[in-house]
């Protein structure tokens, strides 16, 4: 690395800092650590800003396909229930209750479909590709509700709360303890390592070469890049991520059934989070995830008929901003920029 | 002796099963063929026209029964239901399939495929809801069209008449809609436009209009389809949701904007899952998905479809 | 040496036969143009040898190894790799990325995960130059899709060298340029063939291209090499003279 941009780098890190997008970023990170020691905060929204760390992982992993590499999935709920389901059974049968066990168990497992569903599906793209994802996803969920000897069917399976390094905080703390002194801190951190590693793989090399096969397949392939294989190992990316933060649903709901971890609608609105936070950038799935977990906590309290809302909102995004909140964002930011540079010019 | 004539029966009545499953996956499946092969518009909002039929069915049935079911006699009530069900209904359907193809489905033709999936599952879930408020959460069903007609007794059991009737006016409609694609000026311009969208746009015929008809005709089968069902069975939120996969099978496997094909394939998944569902009740839908899986695999363009997506 | 020679390739798509038994070799260093009306097979020929399309029969042998069913991505990094007549670019990335995507590929960098690239310089530098050489200027924020077609045309042939080819296959890269720039852009080839020792093989419609810059000429015809020399005496050809030149 040579002196001129190591000393570039420098001022890009002071400049980052310094901005008002840095000072902002710098409060939120000093928010999301305190908040549950912020006066005011109760249970109520520890849990809300726990969820939304969650779908915030599911959305950052979902935007690898998506955004990075050009393939909508329906299938994501097989990764996100796939772990959660993984999970639950592996607590149940193997009667171990350890996080640091049954995390590993969950992401791993959720890897392991998405090694064989994206082996099976990489030779597609588009219309075909997100169907061949429904099918295989959708096939995960009938049997789960079938073989409901093993699985527990409808009903689903409970996931109690797990020891920490041999430590039951439960016991110790009660929920609300475990709840806002560990559990919020586990998926904080989960989320800040999805961010951090994914944002590193996405500006890598790797990253690099799965933005040239979005962009065109014909020329990746023309410049010596094997085009499925990497297909594949996004969806291995995408769907470990995606375990993460579907065993970090698990833990925080403490119970899953098929019909919330790995019905084909829950792909469908991991879907709808990322393209709602915009899928050109990469922290708009977490813009995304906050906004749509905090409408629907609105519509679910104004409607019963909250899915309309969603519904509406998804159809909307689609139709006047495909760019989703981070493409209003960047506009703002031109504009800002803009009204600066008008007024340092007088 | 026995045995074999107990086989015997079982294949009959699981072979009628199967059609009668295949029928209302035809006249899903195909409009929603007909629609993407024109207009690649994979629209995911499809499969709830077909509860929405179906339900317009059940209040209009109720309707229907309230005010003549008295004065007329049997033939005369049974007349009146199959107006109902068969024209009716599917007219509505179509209405509201005319006005939601300019408002809400229109603005989408021209964007990316991706957002056309996206786009119509928020569409999906208005309907689901806008459904559930209309109609309630609690299921429904309508069965007088079903009772008037009966049952006809086979040895160990009876089977339903209105299968049957289903059946023969699926087939009846299949061939109708052979007729008009090959025969009609609506239906070959609607062929051509699966095979080349760029001649027939230079070529002075009016799309957009053509547009709209063959969407609202895809509607109306749709509805149809839920009309014919809810006499057999009921119905109730989230079957959007279900038969949006079912309808996406019969799309893949068949092939892309090919009749013959969604033909074809409604009966090999309508038949997969009457098989499934006595022998293997646990793995009866999962064979279907898996079926859709394999042919996506080994041949992209489906049994009879050329579009290649 | 030839560092690539085919014999009696030929590719059938059904009924049509696209390339019919074609024996050609090319040399390192080598630039041969490649005429003919359209539908003589240009095309598919560009296609089978860079893996495609599967030929029905015949072989190829690059680099002294025979190519068999080989993919089209382990073809390039072997060093066979091709231009595309219509700019095969990825829009949303920057002429730089576009360049040092080829650039990091060639060296094998694709599965590092762990180096972020806007801190890692010596291939960006050479993206930067590489552009440079061809007339494109380094602008950090302006997208593939943003230049003008020109300057795509050229990007999509940088992006092919930067693959440090053995074998270049260049298809039409002076097409949709407007006349007064396709000098320019052959010009700026021309001081690149000669610093190196690639091998290039390029389609183009234009006959005075054709006489200025290749070295020997091969036209097709019907799928059929029809000659293969000089270019006097290809040009001068009455086959080619009726059946490329149009000229009665």
């Amino acid at each position: 690395m040579s002196q001129d941009t190591r000393t570039g780098l420098v001022s890009e890190i002071k400049g980052s800092v310094t901005s008002s997008w840095g000072i902002g970023a710098a409060l939120l990170a000093i928010g999301a650590f305190a908040l549950p020691y912020l006066p005011g905060t109760s249970q109520f929204e520890v849990f809300l800003v726990a969820q939304i760390l969650t779908f915030a992982i599911a959305g950052l992993a979902y935007n690898v396909l998506l955004g990075y590499t050009g393939l909508l999935s329906f299938g994501h709920a097989a990764f996100f229930g796939g772990s959660a389901y993984a999970i639950g059974l592996f607590a149940q049968y193997a009667g171990v209750s350890e996080l640091l066990v049954l995390l590993p168990v969950g992401v791993l497992a959720a890897g392991t479909v998405a090694a064989i569903v994206g082996y099976v599906s990489v030779r597609h793209t588009k219309v075909y590709y997100a169907l061949l994802m429904l099918a295989l996803a959708q096939l995960l969920y009938v049997l789960t509700v079938k073989l409901y000897t093993v699985t527990g069917g409808t009903d689903g399976v409970p996931i109690t709360a797990p020891t920490i390094a041999g430590v039951d905080y439960l016991a110790m703390w009660g929920y609300g303890g475990y709840l806002q002194g560990v559990l919020y801190y586990v998926i904080l951190l989960a989320f800040v390592v999805t961010a951090v590693l994914l944002w590193t793989f996405m500006h890598s090399p790797f990253g690099l070469t799965l933005k040239t096969i979005r962009d065109s397949p014909e020329r990746a392939r023309a410049i010596g890049i094997p085009v499925y294989q990497y297909r594949w190992y996004a969806s291995i990316v995408s769907g470990a991520f995606t375990g993460l933060a579907g065993a970090m649903y698990a833990f925080l709901n403490g119970h899953v059934t098929p019909g919330t971890v790995l019905h084909w609608s829950r792909s469908g609105e991991l879907a709808f989070m990322t393209v709602l936070g915009g899928t050109g950038s990469f922290l708009g799935p977490v813009a995304g995830a906050g906004a749509f977990i905090l409408i629907r906590s609105q519509a679910q309290q104004l409607t019963e008929y909250w899915h309309f809302v969603m519904g509406l909102v998804l159809f909307l995004v689609i139709v006047f901003e495909p760019e989703g909140i981070a493409g209003i964002v960047s506009r703002i930011r031109r504009r800002v920029r803009r009204w600066r540079k008008d007024r340092g010019d007088r | 002796m026995y045995v074999l004539q107990q086989f015997l029966i079982d294949q009959l009545i699981i072979v009628l099963n199967g059609l009668s499953r295949a029928s209302t996956l035809f006249l899903l499946g195909t409009g929603l063929s007909l629609v993407y092969g024109m207009l690649n518009f994979m629209n995911l909002a499809h499969a709830a026209f077909l509860p929405l039929g179906a339900y317009l069915s059940a209040s209009l049935i109720r309707r229907t029964t309230g005010v003549v079911g008295d004065s007329l006699g049997f033939v005369g009530l049974f007349v009146v239901f199959l107006v109902v069900l068969l024209l009716v209904v599917p007219a509505i359907a179509s209405m509201v399939g005319l006005v939601m193809e300019q408002a809400l489905f229109e603005p989408l033709y021209d964007l990316e495929d991706d957002y056309h999936l996206l786009a119509t599952f928020g569409i999906i879930l208005m309907m689901e809801d806008s459904m559930k408020f209309v109609w309630g959460g609690q299921p429904v069903s309508a069965t007088a069209p079903a009772d008037l007609l009966g049952t006809f007794s086979i040895p160990g059991g009876t089977y339903p008449w209105w299968s049957i009737l289903t059946i023969l006016i699926t087939a009846a409609i299949a061939g109708t809609l052979y007729y008009f694609l090959e025969a009609t000026r609506l239906g070959r311009i609607t062929l051509a436009m699966a095979e080349d969208k760029e001649i027939v746009s230079v070529s002075g015929i009016d799309t957009r209009s053509i547009h709209l008809k063959i969407f609202v005709i895809s509607v109306g089968l749709a509805a149809l389809g839920g009309a014919l069902y809810l006499p057999g069975a009921s119905i109730t939120t989230g079957l959007s949701l279900e038969f949006v996969i079912l309808a996406f099978a019969v799309l893949v496997i068949g092939g892309l904007g090919s009749l013959k094909g969604a033909i074809v394939a409604s009966l090999i998944i309508g038949l997969v899952q009457a098989y499934g569902t006595y022998y293997i009740p646990q793995l009866a839908l999962a064979a279907v998905f898996l079926l859709m899986a394999a042919v996506i695999l080994v041949k992209p363009t489906g049994l009879f479809g050329e579009i290649d997506a | 040496m030839a560092v690539l020679q085919t014999r009696e390739l030929t590719k059938t798509f059904g009924e049509l036969t696209a390339v019919d038994s074609v024996d050609f070799a090319i040399d390192s260093g080598e630039i041969v143009g490649i005429i003919g009306p359209n539908g003589a097979g240009k095309t598919t020929l560009v296609n089978l040898l860079t893996g495609v399309f599967e030929s029905t029969s015949g072989e190829i042998v690059f680099d002294g190894r025979t190519l068999g069913d080989s993919p089209v991505y382990s073809r390039a990094q072997s060093g066979l790799v091709r231009s595309f007549q219509i700019p095969q670019i990825c829009d949303d990335l920057t002429p730089v990325e576009n360049v040092r995507s080829a650039i990091l590929t060639r060296e094998g960098y694709n599965k590092s995960l762990f180096t972020v690239l806007d801190w890692e310089d010596d291939t960006r530098l050479e993206a930067s130059d590489l552009l440079e050489e061809f007339g494109i200027v380094d602008q950090q924020e302006t997208r593939a899709k943003a230049i003008p077609h020109g300057d795509k045309k050229i990007l999509d042939v940088c992006m092919s060298i930067a693959m440090r080819p053995k074998l270049l296959v260049l298809d039409e890269p002076t097409s949709g340029v407007a006349t007064e720039n396709k000098y320019t852009i052959m010009e700026r080839l021309r001081s690149y063939f000669e610093t190196s020792e690639v091998a290039v093989l390029f389609i183009e419609h234009d006959m005075e291209l054709i006489a200025e810059y290749a070295e020997r000429v091969v036209a097709m015809d019907r799928g059929r090499k029809i000659i293969d020399g000089t270019p006097e005496e290809v040009l001068e050809d009455e086959t080619v003279k009726r059946r490329i030149r149009g000229e009665e």
